[in-house]
C-alpha cells in the first residue's frame, strides 16, 4: 500500500506546517494562550515576535542574553498566577523564586539577583501575604539569590485572584556554557532529572474541584545546582537545557525538535513517572509527559559526554532517579516519536488544549 | 507499576503479531472498524497498528461520542451556558467541538461559566456548592455513560437539588451502526465492538451484525493485548468461515450486560423518535431524552432551548471518514482548512477522531510491511 | 483534555480499575483507589452489594462492572 501522490502532498503540507512559524488568527484570548501550548506558541511568534523583534527575542528561549561592557548577562521575567496560593509541596512564593531561578539556569546563567512586584487584590488577609512572603525569603536564601526590588500594586476586590507575583530575574551567563535551542545534532543524547508530571497534578488535585485524593506534591525547586553539575561535567559538549514547566516535557521536545529541524525519538518507558501521579493522571486522561514541572530539566547532550554528565546530574541531590530518555535523529524533522513500551510507535504532539489553567 | 501491566507485555504482543500475521491470507486486504472511541485511543497510545501488517486496516468507527454531536446541539448548549445565572457543565472534549459560531470553550471566553467535569456526580456536587446558581449538566456519551447520568439524576431528586438539570446528549450504539452498514458504499470486514458499551448492553444486541449483514464482530477490552486478540479473532473467524459474536473481553462483559444499569436507563430516559448525528444525518431511535416522569430535571425543558438545526459545514467530509469510505487525507479540507487547532469536522477535534489520529500520526502509519 | 496528548476519559469511554475502601451504603457511594494510591468518590448502585477489596470497573464516577478477582 504505496502512499499516493496525493496523499504525499497532504502529508507534506501538514509537516510543512508543523515546522512553520505560527499564525495568530484568534479571536480572543482563551485559557489554551497560556497553557504552554500550539495556542500560546501562535501568540508568541504570530504576535509578540513580529511587533517586538530582536533577535534574543525570537530565540524564544526562557531567558534573553543581554551583553553590557562585553560582560554576557540573562535576564528573565515570569509571572505566577497559581490556583491555590498554597499546595502539597510549595506554595506561590517558593514557586516564584525557583521558577525564576529556573528560567536563568537553564539558559546557562548563575542566578545573582531577581525583582518582586506583588498585585494583591482588596481583603487579602495579611496572614496570607506574610507567609507567602516568608516563602519568598526561604526559597531565595536556599537558591542564593537576592531580592533587590520591589514593587506592590492593590487593584479591587474582584479585579484580581488573591495575589499575583511577577518577578524579573538576572544571572551572570556561565563561561562553560555554549547553550542553544538550535543546537541539537543527530546522536545527541536527552537526560531528564527525574520524575514528571508532580508539579502539576499536586495543583490539579489541591484545587478540589476533581473528587479525587492522592499523595502528589509539587517539585519545586531550584535547578541550579544541577545546572552547575552539568556544566561542569559536559561544558561546551551540553547543547541545550530547558526545564519542563507548562506543557510538561513533550512541549520542551516538540520546541526543540522544531527549533534544531532534527527528530526526536523518547523510549516511553524509561521516563519515571510516581506510581500517585501516573494513578490520577490515567483517571483524568493526561498524559504525565505533558503535565507541568517546576524543578525538572531536560538536558540535550553530545553522545561522548552524555554518559559523565548523567552520572554528574544523579550526584546532586533531588535528581537521583535522573535518566536518559532518548536520542536525537535526523528524520523526520521537527517531530518527537516516541517508542511505546508495547513495542509501538506513536507521534508525541504539542499540546492544543488546556489542561490544568494557572498552575503556576 | 500498573496491574494491568501483564497486559501490555511487548513479548506477548509479539507473540500475538505473529499469529495475526499466520492467520492473513496473502494478498488480501482486511478492513476492520474498532467502533468505540476507547479503543482508537488505545491503538494510537501504544502503537498497536504498528505491531500490524499494512493489508489489515483498522478503520475508526463512530464511537467517539464528541465525534458524532451535530453543530445545532452546540450552539442550543452554548445558548444555554450563556443565560443568566448558569454554571454549564461537561466533559473536557466537549468544550471544543465547533458550533456554528464558536465553541463551549470560546463561550467561556465570551464570558460563560463553563466549567470541566470528570463525571455527572461531580456536576451534581457544584449544583450542591452554588445552590444560588442554576447548574446545567451537558450529557454525552453512549450508554457507557448514560447510566452514571441516570443514577445522577436520581440522586439529584432524591436530594431535593432544584438547581440542577441535565441536557441530555446520550445516544445508542446499534441504531448508528446499522446506519453505516446500510450505507451502499461501505466495505468493511468485520468489527472490534466496543467493550465497555457492551458491559451496560452485553454482547447479545450485536447479534444482528452476522444475522442481518454477515460481518463477524469481536468484543474487545482496552488493553493493546485485547485488542491484539480481537484481532485474531476476527481474522480465524474469516478463516474457518465462521460470522459470529465472540466475546474476547468476558472478564467484564455478560452476554446479557448489567441489567441494574439497563432498568435505571429505562426509568430516567426515553428514545427520542430521532436524533442527528453529525456526518450521518438522522437516525431513527438512535438518542436519549429524559423521560416524562424527569421533566423537571429536563434542562432542554427547563430553558427552552432554541432547537436550531444547523447543516453540517459543506466542505466537511466527516461522515464520509466515519463510514470508512474515504481516509481523513482524501477530505478536501483535511489539513489546509481543517487542522487540531482549527478544526472544521469533529473528527478533527476529539484525539479519538480519524482525522485527528491521522494529522497527528501520518506517514508514521504507513511504514509497514504488506503481506 | 482534547488534544493529541490527552484526552477525555469519559468521551473516550475508558474504564478505571479501582478497589473500595469504605462504603456508604445509605448513598449508594463507595471511596475507591487506584493502582497509583488516589482515592475517589464512585457511585456503587449497578454493581451492589459491595465490600471493602472488592474491585471495581469504573467509568463517569460510577462503577459499571464488578472484577473478579485476579482478571483485569
Amino acid at each position: 500500500m504505496g502512499i499516493t501522490a496525493r496523499e504525499e502532498k497532504i502529508l507534506g503540507i501538514i509537516e510543512t506546517a508543523r515546522g512553520k512559524r505560527r499564525k495568530f488568527r484568534d479571536q480572543h484570548i482563551t485559557m489554551a494562550h497560556g497553557a504552554g501550548g500550539k495556542a500560546t506558541q501562535s501568540l508568541v511568534e504570530g504576535m509578540f515576535v513580529p511587533l517586538l523583534g530582536g533577535s534574543a527575542l525570537a530565540e524564544l528561549g526562557d531567558a534573553g542574553a543581554v551583553t553590557v561592557d562585553g560582560l554576557g548577562l540573562a535576564l528573565t521575567t515570569d509571572s505566577y498566577v497559581v490556583k491555590p496560593l498554597r499546595f502539597p509541596g510549595g506554595s506561590i512564593g517558593e514557586l516564584a523564586v525557583n521558577g525564576t531561578v529556573n528560567d536563568l539556569a537553564v539558559a546557562g546563567a548563575r542566578p545573582a539577583a531577581l525583582s518582586l512586584s506583588l498585585i494583591l487584590e482588596e481583603g487579602l488577609d495579611a496572614g496570607v501575604l506574610q507567609a507567602e512572603i516568608e516563602a519568598v525569603a526561604g526559597a531565595a536564601r536556599r537558591a542564593e539569590v537576592a531580592i533587590v526590588a520591589g514593587d506592590t500594586k492593590v487593584v479591587e476586590r474582584g479585579s484580581a485572584d488573591q495575589m499575583y507575583i511577577c518577578t524579573a530575574g538576572i544571572g551572570r551567563t556561565d563561561s562553560r556554557a555554549r547553550l542553544s535551542p538550535a543546537a541539537l545534532c543527530p546522536g545527541d543524547r536527552i537526560l531528564l532529572s527525574g520524575s514528571v508530571g508532580e508539579h502539576g497534578t499536586a495543583i490539579m488535585l489541591a484545587r478540589d474541584e476533581f473528587d479525587l485524593d492522592a499523595d502528589v506534591k509539587s517539585d519545586t525547586r531550584s535547578l541550579w545546582p544541577a545546572v552547575d553539575a552539568l556544566l561542569d561535567c559536559a561544558g561546551p559538549d551540553l547543547r541545550c537545557l530547558r526545564d519542563a514547566t507548562r506543557g510538561g516535557v513533550a512541549s520542551v521536545l516538540n520546541e526543540l525538535a522544531r527549533a534544531s529541524s532534527v527528530a526526536i525519538v523518547v523510549t516511553e518507558e524509561r521516563v519515571p513517572v510516581a506510581p500517585a501521579v501516573a494513578g490520577a493522571a490515567e483517571l483524568l486522561g493526561i498524559d504525565p509527559m505533558y503535565i507541568a514541572n517546576e524543578g525538572k530539566l531536560v538536558a540535550f547532550v553530545a553522545p561522548a559526554a552524555a554518559d559523565a554528565a548523567l552520572a554528574a546530574l544523579r550526584s546532586v541531590p533531588g535528581c537521583e532517579d535522573a535518566v536518559e530518555i532518548g536520542e536525537v535523529r535526523t528524520e523526520p524533522p521537527g517531530m518527537v516519536l516516541v517508542h511505546t513500551g508495547f513495542g509501538g510507535r506513536r507521534v508525541m504532539d504539542q499540546l492544543v488544549g488546556d489542561p490544568l489553567p494557572r498552575i503556576c | 507499576m500498573r496491574f494491568v501491566d501483564e497486559f501490555r507485555d511487548a513479548e506477548l504482543g509479539r507473540a500475538l503479531a505473529a499469529e495475526v500475521l499466520s492467520l492473513v491470507e496473502p494478498g488480501r486486504h482486511y478492513k476492520f472498524m474498532e467502533v468505540c472511541g476507547g479503543h482508537t485511543h488505545s491503538i494510537y497510545k501504544y502503537g498497536v497498528d504498528d505491531l500490524l501488517p499494512a493489508n489489515v486496516e483498522l478503520v475508526h468507527g463512530p464511537g467517539c461520542p464528541v465525534c458524532v454531536i451535530p453543530m445545532g446541539r452546540v450552539d442550543d448548549g452554548i445558548a444555554v451556558a450563556h443565560r443568566d445565572g448558569v454554571i454549564f457543565t461537561c466533559f473536557g472534549d466537549m468544550l471544543r467541538v465547533p458550533g456554528s459560531d464558536g465553541s463551549l470553550l470560546d463561550a467561556k471566553a465570551a464570558g460563560a461559566d463553563v466549567r470541566m467535569v470528570y463525571s455527572p456526580l461531580d456536576a451534581l456536587r457544584i449544583a450542591k456548592h452554588n445552590p444560588d446558581r442554576e447548574v446545567v449538566f451537558f450529557a454525552i456519551g453512549f450508554e457507557t455513560t448514560a447510566p452514571s447520568t441516570a443514577l445522577t439524576l436520581k440522586r439529584a431528586r432524591a436530594e431535593g437539588i432544584p438547581n440542577f438539570s441535565c441536557m441530555c446528549n446520550h445516544v445508542t450504539i446499534v441504531p448508528p451502526l446499522r446506519a453505516l452498514l446500510e450505507s451502499p458504499d461501505l466495505r468493511l470486514d468485520g468489527f472490534i465492538g466496543p467493550g465497555h458499551v457492551s458491559t451496560i448492553v452485553g454482547a447479545r444486541p450485536f447479534q444482528f451484525l452476522p444475522a442481518d449483514y454477515g460481518k463477524p464482530i469481536v468484543i474487545a477490552g482496552f488493553e493493546p493485548l485485547d485488542i491484539l486478540q480481537a484481532v485474531a479473532m476476527i481474522l480465524t473467524q474469516l478463516a474457518e468461515g465462521r460470522c459470529e459474536v465472540e466475546n474476547q473481553y468476558k472478564r467484564v462483559v455478560p452476554w446479557e450486560g448489567n441489567l441494574r444499569a439497563l432498568q435505571v436507563m429505562a426509568e430516567v430516559f426515553e428514545l427520542r423518535p430521532h436524533f442527528e448525528w453529525r456526518g450521518l444525518g438522522f437516525i431513527s431511535h438512535s438518542g436519549l431524552r429524559l423521560s416524562d416522569a424527569y421533566a423537571e430535571l429536563d434542562a432542554e425543558r427547563r430553558f427552552g432551548v432554541p432547537g436550531v438545526r444547523v447543516a453540517d459545514p459543506k466542505a466537511c467530509q466527516c461522515g464520509e471518514v466515519l463510514k470508512g469510505v474515504i481516509k481523513p487525507w482524501e477530505c478536501k479540507v483535511f489539513g489546509t482548512a481543517c487542522t487540531p487547532e482549527r478544526p472544521i469536522g469533529t473528527c478533527m477535534v476529539s484525539s479519538e477522531g480519524a482525522c485527528a489520529a491521522y494529522y497527528n500520526f501520518g506517514r508514521f502509519a504507513r511504514e509497514r510491511e504488506v503481506v | 483534555m482534547s488534544c493529541t496528548s490527552t484526552h477525555c476519559v469519559t468521551c473516550g469511554d475508558d474504564g478505571v480499575e479501582m478497589t473500595v475502601h469504605t462504603i456508604d451504603e445509605r448513598n449508594g457511594l463507595a471511596v475507591c483507589s487506584e493502582a497509583g494510591g488516589g482515592r475517589h468518590t464512585v457511585q456503587t448502585a449497578l454493581v451492589e452489594p459491595v465490600a471493602p477489596g472488592d474491585r471495581l470497573l469504573v467509568h463517569a464516577g460510577t462503577a459499571i462492572a464488578m472484577l473478579e478477582a485476579g482478571a483485569a
